[in-house]
């Protein structure tokens, strides 16, 4: 099948998109991809890519950069990237950017017919989710949210494959010839296998900080005879004049600004191990099986685009400054010995597994819920007296939700009942308000509503009927601790083995 | 991004929504082909970062 694959996003979510496209070339598709004309170095390399297409979002945009816009000359570039997609007659589109703008961009490329997966548009110009994996991303996934998911693993699903091993580490094969800069390939040459460090990344409160580098570099060229490599951007060439500036017998090998992304694969692969913030260079590292010791901020989710390869491990503190650099030394140097680290640690087990968190972070109220409600785990008991009680108002909001929809069947149109049916709207947004955690039940059924789409009237107000009916069998399962409470409040409730496992469908 | 940057764009987008409004005026929806590739281009200039790139996968907004 002739599959179009959009990923606008950065160089890492291109690297991690790559097991996908594999599993769909395994899966029998001639795999096309559309990426920004920036980031397209990331897509050389993968065999499974028939065709990479490239969007330059500043040639498009260039007639507006003037005191005259030309509207007109730059719809006429939209036009032209619209027509070489569309003349290629794509049997499937898949977007794996869930965005505005590559939803409508979707959507125009796919005639009737064609299986689209991802964020698209209705006829009416509405957003269409289309699929579950997309409504969990458009519900869960993002920055405050709390989903554990890996992106790669998402991806998978939106596109409906299943990974295997090899669709992370088989070999990328290279079309054009590369000639390896003499720093680059002495290091390759080397008998002693080095620790690559990269000290930049594609927003700089990912990474740690020139000063913070010094120390860990440092210390490693301290503790240990192995090499320690320097990798980054030219935008990173000041960090690491900051950072490579040890005084110490040994001196780091400095390839700041002078690796292509091609030279960082052959580099991870040689390597050790590699020490880096959320970038591309730990995405390639999933690719070539390189452990990873990931240094990650809270401006970004490790659950969502942490290190994938085994033996890796991630040291999560909120920001920099809360992550000591003899700690970054310690776990290094307790990888590469092969030893437990930091009881603090996140272990990566495999590119297939889940992340084994030490026990304060192995779960939440929030990660519960989310079990729950998208993959088939009993649902929790509340974690407090407001979460108890916003639970009750919402079954209580939502049976009076559904007596409107019901009186609305046999009174289309009724007033009273469409006026009562705003304030539930409101209600629930207060109830998100008051508890954060139940927020997961809200944005999965607020995500729901909107997948409805444009459908005659009275098939619209089914499927909302149909909704709510879900959101009361949810809600129902802690009726029975509310009755306990009204019977023998002192005596606390009991874990959730009282709870059915319903599944959301 | 540049302020003079982000100021092209900012006027350039004043300049499409006036032209998505003319459209609609004329009883043109917001389905049609037309108004489609016109909402195109105002959301790419949305997601101008100041990196002049879209953001991460996950930092999309909806």
């Amino acid at each position: 099948m002739k599959t179009l694959v959009l990923q606008l996003a950065r160089l890492g979510d291109i690297y991690q998109t790559w097991p996908v496209l594999r599993a769909l070339k395994r899966g029998g598709a001639e795999v096309h991809l559309l990426v920004r004309d920036k980031f397209k170095v990331a897509a050389e390399g993968n065999e499974a890519i028939a065709s990479i297409w490239t969007m330059d979002s500043r040639e498009i945009l260039g007639p507006l950069i003037n005191d005259k816009p030309d509207i007109d000359a730059a719809m006429e570039r939209i036009d032209s990237l619209l027509v070489r997609l569309s003349t290629q007659e794509f049997q499937r589109v898949i977007n794996l950017s869930y965005s505005p703008f590559s939803s409508r961009l979707t959507h125009l490329l796919s005639a009737p017919g064609v299986d689209v997966r991802g964020y698209s548009r209705h006829l009416d110009g509405w957003l269409d989710v289309v699929d579950d994996a997309s409504a969990y991303f458009f519900a869960q996934v993002g920055p405050d949210r709390q989903n554990r998911v890996h992106l790669t693993d998402i991806f998978a699903e939106t596109a409906g494959v299943i990974l295997e091993e090899t669709d992370w580490s088989r070999a990328p094969q290279w079309r054009e010839p590369h000639v390896v800069a003499e720093e680059v390939a002495a290091v390759l040459s080397s008998p002693v296998r080095p620790i690559l460090v990269h000290i930049g990344a594609s927003q700089s409160e990912k990474t740690y900080g020139a000063y913070k580098w010094l120390h860990v570099i440092k210390g490693l060229l301290e503790a240990t005879d192995t090499p320690v490599v320097l990798l980054g951007s030219t935008e990173e060439r000041a960090i690491a004049q900051t950072a490579g500036a040890v005084s110490s017998a040994r001196r780091p090998v400095d390839l700041v600004g002078k690796t292509s992304l091609r030279d960082v694969f052959e580099l991870a692969r040689w390597a050790r191990l590699l020490i880096g913030g959320d970038s591309a260079p730990v995405h390639i590292a999933a690719l070539t099986g390189t452990p990873v010791l990931n240094l990650s901020f809270s401006s970004v989710s490790f659950w969502e685009t942490g290190p994938k390869s085994a033996g890796s491990r991630i040291l999560a503190f909120a920001s920099p400054q809360d992550l000591a650099s003899d700690l970054v030394v310690r776990e290094a140097l307790t990888m590469l010995d092969g030893n437990n680290g930091d009881e603090r640690v996140i272990h990566v087990r495999g590119r297939l597994q889940p992340y084994d968190p030490p026990p304060e972070k192995s779960s939440s109220a929030e990660w519960e819920w989310l079990q729950a409600i998208y993959m088939g785990r009993p649902f929790p008991v509340p974690e407090s007296e407001a979460c108890h009680q916003g639970l009750k108002r919402l079954y209580q909001a939502n049976q009076l939700a559904l007596d409107q929809l019901r009186r609305l069947q046999s009174r289309p149109g009724d007033s009273i009942a469409i006026g009562i049916l705003e304030r539930f709207d409101e209600i629930i947004g207060v109830v998100g308000r008051l508890v954060p955690t139940l927020n997961i039940l809200l944005r999965w059924f607020q995500t729901e509503r909107v997948r409805i789409g444009p459908l005659p009237p009275d098939e619209i107000l089914q499927r909302t009927l149909a909704l709510h009916e879900k959101l009361h069998e949810i809600l129902s399962l802690y009726q029975r601790l509310w009755k306990h409470a009204a019977n023998d409040p002192a005596e606390p409730a009991k874990g959730n083995e009282s709870h059915d496992n319903i599944r959301v469908e | 991004m540049s302020e003079s940057l982000k100021s092209f764009l900012t006027a350039a987008a004043a300049h499409l929504r006036r032209r998505i409004e003319q459209q609609r005026a004329k009883g043109i929806d917001e389905g049609d082909g037309k108004i489609m590739r016109l909402r195109l281009l105002e959301d790419l200039i949305k997601e101008q970062t100041p990196n002049e790139d879209a953001g991460s996968t996950a930092r999309q907004a909806r």
